[in-house]
């Protein structure tokens, strides 16, 4: 069948990944959380020299700002995103197929997953948003012209 | 252009009935479910993902106390719920939006200043296309699930990326 066919075949840009933002690994949280509300983005890469070093997403976000309320412990606003990111996350090539990207984030239950380009760049952050988007794009009638209200639909056809 | 099941005729887009032999063409327009993955979105309904019973707070709970439980409890959102009617719900998104680097000093502030007020729902006897279609025309990760306008759970797109990853086999 064509769909599962190309699930197999199609690299995972087809699947609408963002363009990655990355921050430098002695960026501060103060910054970056910033950076990320301006942005509207749930995730940025930590790299140095072209090279990926780690992830930094909302939730580590969260984590970051429970511990800010916490008056027990101290986390500071200028504490390096090092200190913070996930160090060498899942990553994906370029090559690596819709299908396995899939796979790896229903079992790693990961919302992003960076791709890695040839030169060993990030070249994109591969997203469940952007996958659910590409699975509808194979089925928008199912999709795309459902009633915003499920009871919405009639019972019989108007007019005469 | 339409081809008329019966005699084959090619007819100008939008004919009700076939030129040629008179055919009714109307219920070619309806769209009709093309694979087992279609079918099961228009058939299963929410309760089959199985939704999760969502953490709840009261909209006078602090934001502090709200993101310590969101940590401690590893999950993403909650629902703010006062007599069991829902008000807001409040996410890991909505903390990077809205509380971002001032969580120190808003910390006594009250979780309903920073919710997302009246969230979309749905109902737990909908269809899970419906689900997908709010999540994906809205951008939304959570989508609270009611059970005849009561809060029951919520249902989030992973479940539904796991629901699609089942069925869609990909093969190795």
């Amino acid at each position: 069948m064509s769909f599962h066919l190309s699930l197999s075949t199609e690299s995972v840009m087809a699947a609408y990944p963002d363009d990655p933002l990355i921050v430098a690994p002695d960026a501060t949280v103060s910054q970056v959380l910033q950076l990320m509300r301006v942005q509207q983005t749930g995730s940025v890469l930590v790299c140095s020299h072209g090279k990926m070093l780690g992830i930094f997403t909302d939730r580590d976000a969260l984590r970051w700002m429970a511990k800010q309320t916490d008056n027990g412990s101290s986390g500071c606003e200028t504490q390096p995103l090092s200190e913070l990111m996930t160090r060498e996350p899942t990553s994906l090539l370029a090559t690596t197929t819709v299908g396995e990207a899939i796979r790896l984030m229903s079992a790693g239950r990961y919302r992003h997953l960076p791709i890695i380009g040839t030169n060993g760049i990030p070249s994109g952050m591969a997203n469940v948003h952007g996958i659910v988007h590409y699975l509808v794009d194979h089925f928008p009638d199912t999709i795309y012209t459902l009633p915003p209200q499920p009871d919405m639909a009639q019972a019989e056809r108007e007019g005469a | 252009m339409i081809l008329c099941p019966s005699c084959g005729f090619e007819n100008l887009e939008g004919n009700d009935f076939c030129d040629q032999c008179q055919n009714s063409l109307t219920d070619l327009s309806i769209p009709q479910p093309r694979t087992d993955v279609e079918q099961g979105l228009l058939k299963d309904t929410i309760e089959l993902l199985k939704p999760r019973k969502p953490l709840t707070v009261s909209p006078d709970d602090n934001i502090g106390d709200v993101l310590q439980k969101m940590v401690a409890e590893r999950i993403g959102c909650v629902m703010v719920v006062e007599e069991e009617k829902i008000h807001g719900i409040f996410t890991e998104f909505d903390a990077l939006m809205k509380v971002n680097t001032s969580a120190k000093t808003m910390a006594d502030r009250p979780i309903s200043s920073v919710m997302t007020t009246s969230p979309v729902t749905i109902e737990i006897e909908h269809k899970i296309a419906y689900a997908l279609h709010k999540m994906h025309v809205g951008g939304y990760r959570h989508v609270p699930v009611l059970n005849k306008g009561k809060l029951v759970g919520v249902t989030s797109i992973r479940d539904i990326l796991n629901y699609l990853a089942d069925r869609i086999v990909v093969p190795a």
